[in-house]
């Protein structure tokens, strides 16, 4: 059989084409389709390495390779972060395996990609908002170290974000507020506000359903039953900061709990370029 | 013996592992001061008690 050229196309090309074994010409065809590809351009912040006499007390002082996180007042420029109202600044507690009240927080630290708890000692530990006695009306306050996008992004044109678990289970939960800021110490009105993440519970103590809402793009998570809820993977958009010259830091921020209900967890944190090409 | 049945309780002074078949204390997990009043004490729920490792697992 001879080849002949056909609409414009050289009589050569269709013959290496049809040269070419059936599952070779699968892998190309597949490797032509454009596709988004994740990877991750940071460390993760798992709190692993850090250690602490875990109570309801003692709030986690970073050591060793946190060092350049800062917890609780140290992290606030004032004395109050000033969201809705001067509520006392706590910081967070290192939780590992449960925390201590019933009915609230996770069983574990985050585990990729399903986000189940883990009590295994590689993967147990987290941050936490201790709410029992009364320290629910705490605003509780946490920030990373500085970071330069401009060192965690290969391509402008992809998309970057911060990515982290969230654990709310609990019928009197805080909100989550995520902010930025280029100062090591800051508060509502100097910082950015980039995403809230907003609390909402129906059903029983152990056997309801708690929800974080995303205020950006009004996505939920949900958080079913407190002995078998799991940890729900977010996201932060960071596009409009990616190609700023400056160094950015990220506080997270928890208020509003209405009870010793209000352990809420963050672990896993990360930031994520994703390409678009 | 190394896995127990437990009832974990919060009372006023530590969140506290009782056996679950005769309520036999065994041990407090963590201190914690509070009121009579405080709306957490008395509120429990039942899991395992590793006595060996002391690790605390919930139903």
């Amino acid at each position: 059989m001879g080849f002949s050229k056909k609409n414009g196309v050289d009589s050569t090309l269709i013959k290496k084409y049809f040269s070419i074994p059936k599952r070779k010409v699968r892998y190309l065809k597949s490797s032509t389709i454009k596709r988004k590809e994740v990877s991750y351009t940071s460390s993760t912040y798992n709190f692993e390495s850090e250690t602490t006499s875990e109570g309801t007390t003692t709030q986690w002082s970073p050591t060793t390779d946190y060092n350049t996180w800062t917890n609780g007042s140290n992290a606030v420029d004032g004395t109050f972060w000033g969201l809705t109202s001067n509520k006392t600044v706590a910081g967070w507690d290192l939780g590992t395996d449960t925390t201590p009240s019933s009915q609230t927080g996770p069983n574990g630290g985050a585990t990729e990609p399903s986000g189940s708890p883990s009590t295994d000692a590689s993967s147990d530990n987290f941050l936490y908002t201790e709410a029992s006695s009364n320290q629910n009306s705490n605003c509780f306050v946490v920030r990373t170290p500085g970071f330069y996008f401009g060192d965690l992004v290969s391509y402008i044109g992809n998309n970057f974000r911060l990515e982290f678990f969230v654990h709310a289970y609990g019928t009197q939960q805080h909100d989550l507020f995520v902010y930025l800021s280029t100062a090591t110490t800051s508060n509502h009105t100097e910082a950015t506000l980039i995403e809230t993440f907003t609390h909402s519970h129906s059903g029983s103590n152990n056997g309801g359903t708690s929800r974080l809402t995303k205020s950006s793009d009004s996505s939920t998570y949900d958080f079913v039953t407190y002995s078998s809820s799991v940890w729900s993977k977010v996201q932060v958009d960071l596009n409009s900061y990616k190609d700023t010259d400056e160094t950015y830091y990220i506080y997270f921020v928890a208020q509003n709990g209405t009870g010793f209900r209000a352990d809420l967890a963050i672990d896993e944190i990360k930031f994520c370029e994703e390409s678009v090409i | 013996m190394s896995i127990i049945d437990v009832k974990y309780i919060c009372e006023v002074d530590g969140y506290k592992i009782y056996r679950r078949d005769n309520n036999n204390f065994i041990v407090k997990l963590h201190d914690i001061t509070l009121d009579p009043s405080d709306e957490e004490v008395g509120v429990f729920e039942y899991g395992t008690y590793d006595d060996v490792t002391g690790v605390y697992t919930p139903d």
